[in-house]
């Protein structure tokens, strides 16, 4: 917690069990996800207000001080601490020749802390694994529903009990961090584009099986099929409410067509964690 | 003999006196050399490595009043706290004021931007370094062969 300022610090530890999200706006109360419910944070007593200076102190800490080595980072909207925790950023987009430089003035943050729930994901674990093989899996849900800690705890769960070669390409830093446990078989390939952690993990590391967050484009559906057909299993995530409306994102609707995936499998929200909804067998 | 040893302590007085005013000017050219060398070493982090500003300002360097101001710059970061560069006794104020700039903008922008503001300086602390190295020359020596006159001149009248 080392980069947020001081009261709004003390209110996160107060409730670090249950904290999942803090935003910041510009002048407006801090709002916090407490268990899956928002309230206006309060520290003795008092509404906490989010000034521009906490805004820009909590970023500039977030980034060690650092910008020249987060500002590919804050280009894409968001920074992600060593410790995993992500922070989305809102300002202003400065462009040069219709190129993105950065983000300016900023004036709302979305801090979301992450979480291992360990044996979150044994149900998700028994429906993709029959005889030691694992089948591959799309996950989906809307954003917060906890689909990276469910990745993350799959990865614990098949490391440990079928010792596979696992692959984690974590772009956005917010799989892997030093304090979790992901079991003693996985690789991991941090701050590196999908297509890099597909196209030379599976080279140069020869995984069995590619773990992957929030797939959202063409190419990284290019990345999912060249596994696939590299006969490499892959778990990733998606943003959609369910089945059906993901079938409408071109990219998952490719994949699904062409079968690359064995089981799609929809979570929704609940106290202190998630369930599953919906699971669909591909090959059926 | 009681002479022989008032010349003695005079002059080596006088001498010492003398180099303690001179060691002023070759600890700003060690400051100068050492700016110098953390400029280039911050441009070269940036080309290859990029690790974050606390591992570029924990680096030591030969001037014992930079590693000081580095350690302070490090310390403000991670306790929230504004920089407020210490005066060294070694730069003048106006010179406080710049490292104090440009010490406010290291970590502040992306690659590019910093290699240009570390570039910009590289040239005016080079600058820096020649004059405060001239002036070592002219006035360091000086100051040494000063204070072994003024011994001499002490014995002559005590005696």
């Amino acid at each position: 917690m080392y980069f947020l300022t001081d009261k709004i610090k003390q209110y996160v530890i107060l409730n670090s069990e249950k904290i999942y999200e803090l935003r910041l706006r510009r002048d407006k109360p801090v709002i916090a996800n407490i268990g899956g419910v928002f309230e206006v944070a309060k520290y003795k007593g008092n509404i906490l207000i989010a000034t521009q200076e906490d805004i820009k102190k909590i970023l500039y800490n977030a980034c060690e001080n650092s910008m020249y080595i987060y500002n590919d980072c804050i280009k894409n909207g968001y920074v992600t601490t060593e410790s995993g925790v992500r922070i989305g950023i809102g300002g202003r987009c400065v462009y040069n020749d219709n190129k993105m430089l950065t983000i300016s003035d900023f004036n709302s943050l979305c801090i979301r802390f992450p979480h291992q729930i360990i044996d979150c994901a044994e149900q998700i674990y028994k429906k993709i694994v029959s005889n030691q093989s694992i089948g591959s899996l799309l996950i989906i849900s809307p954003p917060g529903v906890g689909k990276t800690t469910a990745v993350r705890d799959l990865a614990r769960l098949i490391s440990n009990n079928l010792a596979k070669n696992i692959l984690i390409v974590d772009e956005k830093y917010e799989i892997y961090s030093e304090k979790y446990d992901l079991g003693s078989t996985c690789d991991v390939l941090s701050g590196c584009s999908k297509k890099f952690g597909f196209y030379n993990g599976i080279k140069n590391l020869s995984p069995d099986l590619i773990i992957v967050d929030e797939l959202c484009s063409m190419l990284d559906a290019d990345g999912v099929e060249f596994a696939t057909l590299s006969g490499v299993k892959v778990i990733a995530t998606a943003h959609a409410q369910n089945y059906s409306q993901a079938v409408n994102k071109d990219y998952l609707s490719r994949l699904l067509t062409k079968k690359c995936f064995d089981y799609c499998i929809t979570l929704a929200k609940k106290e202190g964690g998630f369930y599953i909804t919906e699971v669909i067998n591909i090959n059926d | 003999m009681i002479e022989l040893f008032l010349a003695i302590v005079l002059l080596t007085l006088g001498g010492s006196t003398g180099y303690l005013f001179s060691r002023k000017y070759s600890k700003r050219v060690r400051f100068f050399r050492s700016i110098c060398q953390f400029n280039n070493d911050f441009i070269n982090e940036l080309g290859f490595c990029k690790r974050n500003l606390n591992s570029i300002l924990s680096k030591k360097y030969e001037s014992d009043e930079l590693n000081e101001m580095l350690e302070q710059i490090k310390n403000s970061f991670y306790n929230n706290l504004s920089q407020d560069i210490s005066k060294t006794g070694v730069l003048k104020s106006s010179e406080i004021y710049d490292m104090d700039n440009y010490f406010s903008l290291l970590g502040k922008s992306d690659c590019d931007t910093q290699l240009k503001i570390l570039n910009t300086y590289s040239g005016i602390f080079e600058q820096k370094l020649k004059e405060v190295t001239i002036e070592q020359n002219k006035y360091g020596s000086l100051c040494k062969k000063t204070g072994i006159i003024i011994g001499l001149i002490a014995f002559v009248i005590a005696v």
